[in-house]
């Protein structure tokens, strides 16, 4: 009666294409069908539950950027690439503040499999700092930059925030991507943060 | 001199947008040229930025879509379990219910005791008390005083001409006085008799047997009453049948 649908991997990859309303169901199916086995691993490996919420949030927006972005295609299920994914970041979190004890932990290098994405952890004061950046941009450049983060189309950003055509969105993007790396630039607190991220790797 | 690559040239590398020839010659000089080097690192470093920002964009919407995921959890598993043990309360209520009227009604001491009634002054005693035994006994059966009633009847002996109607009434005042074990034997004695009270002995009997224990032989009898066709056939037919029901094979019924 009240049965949930069930989603493949190709369903969630769809479905996350797709955005709005399908993309938000698959999101709260990948919740209640993948959190469990998560927070199953970070408690176990002496994480709390709400490090578990916040490293399995963290890589459900990696699944959906690398998803949209065309890097993820759905060769390993959705649910592999989850697991492999938090277990990497909680390797690496618990790595940075726990160097000493995370072979005590159970956590070794070898248990992050290979393929896994790298992904930099922003932590609270970083994040305060780059949304401050972002919100030093100026007209709309946050949400031109924002879209083109998630891999829409120019054509798509110039339907969606009303300019005249694809190539007036491009222009656009570049002029608020410039103005982005001026403000970077002027600002030592988002240099180190570039550093500390190692942003070569996001 | 080295080309100068304006920051939207730079942009279509970064994106894949150059094609295989352009891209040769741009690695090229890049490998070469420290100041294009550093700018397509900074270009890099402003594209990562940007990916921070909109994963964290995304991981805000995933935190909003969770908690609700939580709430809805948490409304499950705390209104389950409440609507579980009401639903579990009234369930129990209900069985309970049932079991205590099944019990009370199938129970068969208790089917003995409803059916039980006193069998009627068939004589009339008014101011012959103290006369003798036998009406002193049923003046004291009038009264359902069974003790006195079964001691006066009692003191009939056989060579008495109201012996077996004494013996018929002390064994209904022993019913009546709840002395089971001692209610059989006067009813044997009238059945033994051919007496007109058979079929309200055997009756009678039967309710015995019941308190007794004796369901089988108290069963057996109430067929004989049903087969014998009498006034008694009717109740004799609804205490069977209760005898009978399904209801009565719940554990502790009996």
């Amino acid at each position: 009666m009240f049965k949930r649908k069930k989603y493949t991997t190709g369903d969630i990859i769809k479905a996350i294409k797709a955005g709005g309303r399908e993309e938000d169901k698959v999101i709260g199916f990948l919740i209640r069908s993948d959190f469990g086995k998560i927070e199953n691993l970070i408690v176990k490996r002496n994480g709390t539950v709400a490090d578990a919420e916040d490293i399995f949030q963290e890589a459900l927006a990696v699944l959906i950027l690398n998803v949209r972005k065309g890097v993820f295609k759905g060769e390993s299920t959705v649910h592999t690439y989850l697991y492999a994914v938090c277990k990497g970041m909680w390797y690496k979190r618990f790595k940075k503040y726990n160097r000493e004890s995370a072979h005590e932990a159970g956590l070794m290098v070898h248990d992050v499999d290979e393929g896994t994405p790298e992904v930099a952890l922003l932590e609270g004061e970083q994040k305060a700092l780059l949304h401050q950046l972002f919100d030093r941009l100026r007209e709309n450049c946050k949400e031109v930059l924002l879209y083109w983060g998630m891999s829409y189309s120019m054509a798509e950003i110039a339907d969606m925030l009303s300019f005249s055509n694809a190539q007036v969105a491009m222009n656009k993007k570049n002029k608020c991507l410039k103005q982005l790396r001026g403000l970077m630039d002027g600002d030592a607190k988002v240099q180190s943060l570039v550093m500390a991220l190692d942003i070569d790797q996001v | 001199m080295a080309q100068e690559y304006s920051f939207e040239e730079i942009e279509r590398y970064l994106e894949g947008d150059m094609d295989v020839a352009e891209k040769e010659t741009f690695e090229k000089l890049l490998s070469g040229d420290q100041g294009l080097a550093r700018r397509v690192k900074e270009q890099r470093e402003a594209h990562n930025m940007v990916e921070l920002y909109t994963r964290d964009t995304i991981k805000s919407r995933v935190r909003s879509i969770h908690d609700k995921v939580k709430n809805q959890q948490s409304t499950h598993t705390g209104r389950f379990p409440i609507m579980g043990i009401a639903a579990s309360l009234a369930l129990l209520a209900v069985i309970g219910i049932m079991y205590t009227y099944v019990s009370v009604n199938y129970n068969s001491q208790n089917l003995a005791g409803d059916a039980f009634e006193l069998y009627p002054n068939r004589f009339r005693t008014m101011g012959e008390a103290g006369q003798n035994a036998f009406n002193q006994g049923l003046t004291a059966y009038d009264r359902q005083d069974f003790a006195e009633a079964i001691t006066q009847f009692a003191k009939l002996m056989p060579d008495n001409e109201k012996y077996l109607d004494a013996q018929f009434y002390l064994g209904v005042s022993y019913l009546g006085a709840k002395q089971y074990g001692k209610a059989e034997a006067p009813f044997q004695l009238v059945l033994g008799e051919n007496s007109l009270y058979e079929n309200s002995a055997k009756w009678y009997l039967s309710l015995v047997y019941l308190h007794l224990d004796r369901e089988g032989d108290a069963k057996k009898i109430l067929q004989e009453i049903i087969d014998g066709n009498s006034p008694k056939s009717q109740s004799a037919k609804e205490l069977l049948d209760n005898l009978n029901s399904k209801l009565r094979r719940l554990p502790f019924i009996r």
